[in-house]
């Protein structure tokens, strides 16, 4: 089946996989947002045109790769010779199992996003800004007693979610 | 000796303390319960590869899991509907192109019975240009020259899945001539190949052309003017 009028493909994709497909992009394009935003576009068109080649496969890692190629591809054309063996051009190529990581760490990330806001945020609070307990109380507005409980149940249901994910730490 | 309400409490700080956020006074605390009491041990060691984990995000990535803004979305959809149209309107193109190719071969068709009566066009069926295919396989070359017209034509065959592909070199032949392909198989059909309205100017012209005939089952091919009037046959 060639393409379609299938809006509802492209929409679901987006819906699902826009966010973290632009993240990843915006890394390889070192901030570039313009350049990610045309990458995650011809992307996204291309599972729209192929819609065969994600038939039994998961999608993610198909849209990583198709934008890893397209952001590698363009990287190749800015130069004006193509890389050749043992050049410092090949530093840039990422390493094969660079996508898996990604993959990965954007699972961490939506297993983090299932918990509640109280959870994560008092997460965000004490390990991403290294707060104290004292000041992480602070900032929140609740007792110290209240960001140790919840810190030690926001990583039980952290562990439950990443479980039920297949990554179990 | 530890209590199990202070087994309780310091548990509890076991999450601030595997994430390094607990005050230096409770960590001494907690360092000594742990050192009697084997659940808390266990508990400890069942939450200690939480924090690796949370290093393999960054607090960037959790604002970006929300869908990006829908600018970047409508402009998906508008840029997916806009190939819709121009492959609606591809599609119309080649209707019309096969109509149009069915309106000069019933033309040259009534020509040839109101003429010489002696063409061998009869059987030919009307087929728009394919496009051009993607895998490459061997060519083939064949060539040939009409004594009578002294026309030329040197022919690629490739052979692809769902017939051959052409591509034909044609010279000699009269300025202005309307020329097509026909293949014919080693039964007698014919096929029209493509290229019916190719307008000879001169010195040598190339086209190409594709057949539902397979390589293999190919016995001629020929290039006629669209009056009917062969110019040059190549046999294989």
């Amino acid at each position: 089946m060639g393409p379609t009028a299938n809006e509802g493909l492209l929409r679901a994709l987006y819906a699902e996989h826009g966010g973290p497909l632009l993240g990843y992009v915006l890394r390889l394009t070192e901030g570039d947002r313009h350049q990610a935003e045309d990458v995650v576009q011809e992307t996204l068109l291309r599972a729209w045109r192929h819609p065969e080649a994600l038939d039994g496969r998961p999608i993610r890692p198909w849209l990583f790769t198709v934008a890893k190629n397209l952001v590698l591809d363009a990287h190749r054309a800015r130069r004006s010779r193509p890389p050749e063996t043992g050049e410092a051009g090949l530093a840039a190529v990422p390493a094969t199992d660079e996508i898996g990581r990604a993959l990965e760490s954007w699972t961490f990330a939506e297993a983090l996003a299932d918990l509640s806001p109280e959870h994560r945020a008092v997460l965000i609070e004490t390990y991403y800004r290294g707060r104290s307990v004292a000041e992480a109380a602070a900032t929140l507005g609740v007792p110290p007693g209240t960001v140790k409980s919840r810190s030690y149940y926001a990583l039980r249901a952290l562990k439950l979610a990443l479980e039920e994910r297949g990554l179990a730490p | 000796m530890t209590s199990s309400t202070e087994c309780s409490r310091l548990r509890l700080s076991l999450g601030v303390y595997v994430l390094g956020a607990i005050e230096p006074a409770e960590r001494a605390e907690v360092d000594a319960h742990l050192s009697v009491c084997r659940r808390c041990r266990d508990e400890l060691a069942s939450l200690a590869g939480l924090p690796a984990m949370l290093g393999r995000v960054t607090e960037e990535q959790l604002e970006q899991l929300a869908p990006p803004p829908a600018e970047l979305l409508d402009s998906v959809l508008s840029k997916a509907a806009n190939e819709n149209r121009a492959r609606r309107r591809r599609e119309r193109a080649l209707w019309i192109a096969a109509a149009a190719a069915l309106i000069v071969i019933v033309g040259v068709g009534i020509r040839a019975m109101v003429g010489s009566g002696g063409g061998t066009v009869a059987e030919r069926s009307p087929r728009p240009p394919r496009p051009p295919a993607t895998t490459t396989a061997p060519v083939r070359t064949v060539s040939a020259k009409d004594p009578a017209t002294g026309v030329r034509a040197r022919i690629d065959l490739q052979p692809k899945l769902w017939g051959t592909a052409f591509n034909v070199r044609v010279s000699g032949a009269p300025q202005g001539s309307h020329c097509h392909l026909v293949a014919t198989d080693k039964k007698g059909r014919k096929d029209i190949a493509g290229g019916w309205e190719v307008q000879y100017m001169g010195g040598s012209a190339s086209f190409a052309g594709a057949s539902m005939i397979h390589e293999n089952d190919l016995a001629s091919v020929e290039v006629l003017t669209t009056e009917g009037r062969r110019l040059v046959l190549v046999k294989l």
